[in-house]
């Protein structure tokens, strides 16, 4: 009896985990299905409405339907829809691997001063007109804006270099950028014209509706380059969550580990909101989210914190286009509004740890 | 089976030497080796400099000079973060550091194992932050043993262990040295477990090595005066065996 009792209870444990990693892969596709979803309705709803099956035979038989039907899609809606899957996995992503290595709860693009950082950017060149960097006058908001996130991300990143800065000055430091370039927003919003305060504000609130191929294709490029990045270091990267020392200990050099995510998380949160501005919930909630429903082994947790934080942003803008019809809302002040109910369901029902 | 010895050994961090000149005999595989001074005194940077981890002068010297620094694993104190991962995928994680996605049977049976081994395969599903200290202690061991190492660094493994498990995990750990040949040096506050499991005893005070040598010759009334600022006797138990018992502490 004793031969045949112990191969199955060393199975137990093996199959229990098979059972468990199943379990998070089909969660994974729950959630990608639900984005091809929410992706359909959000490109179906608008001015003018049509049916998900209107939208899926212009999607996968262009020819079938009328030229109208096809421009509305291909060229107004769909832009616009991937455009807030791709900023918010980007957004997700970002704050996912800032709140790995920084072993932070509360580290997003937004609470480390990047977003804030744009912010200022684009109201340098809304109301001053000026161009950082002026051979390209006619994208000037969009490149002060990235320019301005990628001085704060490097600023936090080279300190975070320097000798003696633990992973709380770090925090304390984005949470500095985050109070002085509000306050320089302030100052200018201040001295800015009725006109150019209107669009200062409109920017700050985040919105899809200036969304264009081009501006897909780079935010969606930088996400397939940073992908496979974080891919590669899943295991070191799940590991540096057991704390430094236990990571170094696994021989995981944790110095550099974290300069090379910060760098390219870096970039996976300075081109979306110069895309589109400030939407900060996606980047602190969304990781959250995956970690509930899939923990943090990032094989999993990796996945999951894009899909996430594309379909938080992308039923974001369902919700603004059927708030009010006709009217669609400033995405940014939407994605709190649809994000936190949805945030607080899950803390409050999920047995599990959220941190 | 790989011995072990330190020569001249020091770590320094910047410019600030925070340990020097730790030299040993050889310690032979299969045994285990007690690391003992104040708190502060520099056995963790030991351990840190042993395994690689914090550089300085000196040299550890594997019998197998084949062999790298992967022999080595340090099992650092347990700092209570508190990932959302199962005991099963943080000891999983041990074992898959610098390797692919994918996870064989294998991979998975040595962990069934090394759990079953422990007397924790019963936590192997609950979250880490839902675990005691001991509980903690024990998956940290867990996460050291996957890897096989054939040195192993142990800092102060069973700090938080009642004093069943405290008993139960370092006979095991004895055991297991004799058994697989691997090296053993464990941090350990209390004295009467390093002259019970240790065969030899390193003694670190204000970063650098008071005495290393045989348990029963390291650990003399002297030396407690000398560098622990205790007066205690050093007496023989009612089974024969050596014990510490301290009188009181030196103002």
């Amino acid at each position: 009896m004793a031969v045949a009792t112990e191969p199955l209870e060393t199975m137990s444990g093996r199959g229990q985990y098979r059972a468990l990693a199943l379990r998070r892969i089909a969660m994974i596709c729950a959630l990608l299905v639900a984005l091809c979803f929410s992706l359909s309705v959000d490109m179906a709803l608008g001015p003018a409405n049509y049916t998900l099956k209107e939208v899926l035979a212009s999607l996968f038989n262009a020819e079938s339907v009328g030229d109208q039907l096809r421009v509305v899609i291909w060229d107004i809606r769909m832009p616009i829809a991937l455009m807030a899957i791709t900023v918010g996995a980007s957004l997700s992503l970002a704050g996912a691997q800032m709140q790995t290595i920084l072993a932070n709860p509360l580290a997003s693009p937004f609470t480390l001063g990047i977003s804030a950082a744009a912010g200022f950017g684009a109201a340098l060149g809304l109301v001053g007109g000026v161009a950082i960097f002026p051979a390209a006058v006619q994208y000037m908001i969009p490149i002060n804006a990235f320019l301005m996130a990628m001085a704060a991300a490097l600023f936090i990143h080279f300190a975070s270099t320097m000798r003696g800065v633990t992973v709380e000055t770090i925090v304390l430091l984005g949470i500095a950028l985050v109070f002085t370039f509000n306050a320089l927003l302030s100052l200018l919003e201040y001295l800015a014209s009725e006109q150019a305060l209107a669009a200062v504000v409109f920017w700050t609130m985040g919105s899809l509706t200036k969304a264009t191929w081009p501006k897909v294709w780079i935010t969606g490029a930088v996400l397939v380059v940073a992908i496979p990045v974080f891919a590669r270091q899943a295991w070191a990267l799940t590991a540096l969550r057991l704390g430094e020392d236990k990571a170094a200990s696994l021989g995981i050099n944790v110095r550099r580990l974290r300069l090379h995510t910060m760098l390219t998380v870096s970039l996976l949160a300075a081109i979306p909101v110069s895309f589109v501005g400030t939407i900060g919930f996606v980047g602190l909630v969304g990781p959250h989210i995956a970690r509930m429903l899939v923990g943090e082994d990032q094989r999993f947790f990796l996945p999951a914190s894009v899909i996430c934080g594309a379909l938080l942003l992308s039923t974001t803008s369902v919700v603004s286009k059927v708030l009010i019809p006709g009217a669609i809302l400033p995405i940014g002040v939407i994605t709190a509004l649809v994000g936190v109910p949805f945030f607080f369901v899950l803390i409050f029902t999920n047995r599990r740890r959220a941190w | 089976m790989v011995a072990l010895a330190l020569k001249g050994l020091g770590a320094k961090y910047g410019r600030h030497t925070v340990l020097s000149d730790v030299n040993t005999d050889i310690m032979a595989g299969g045994g285990m080796t007690a690391v003992i001074g104040p708190n502060a005194a520099g056995k963790s940077t030991l351990f840190k400099r042993i395994s690689g981890l914090a550089s300085g002068p000196g040299t550890v010297l594997l019998s197998d000079t084949l062999r790298g620094q992967e022999t080595i694993c340090y099992m650092p104190q347990d700092t209570g973060a508190n990932a959302v991962l199962t005991v099963y995928e943080s000891v999983l994680l041990a074992s898959k550091q610098g390797s692919g996605w994918r996870v064989s049977d294998g991979e998975l049976n040595e962990i069934d194992q090394t759990l079953k081994a422990l007397r924790i395969e019963d936590l192997a599903f609950r979250g880490l932050g839902e675990l005691s200290g001991g509980q903690r202690q024990l998956v940290s061991i867990a996460q050291a043993l996957i890897r096989k190492p054939e040195v192993l660094l142990m800092d102060e493994p069973t700090s938080a262990l009642d004093l069943f498990r405290q008993i139960e995990v370092l006979s095991f750990m004895k055991a297991l040295a004799a058994k697989s040949g691997m090296s053993v040096l464990i941090a350990l506050h209390d004295l009467n477990h390093a002259l019970r499991y240790c065969e030899n005893t390193i003694v670190i005070a204000d970063g650098a090595m008071a005495a290393s040598g045989p348990t029963n010759d390291v650990i003399t009334a002297d030396m407690l005066r000398e560098v622990y600022r205790v007066e205690a006797r050093v007496e023989a138990c009612s089974l024969g065996k050596a014990i510490v018992i301290v009188d009181h502490s030196i103002v």
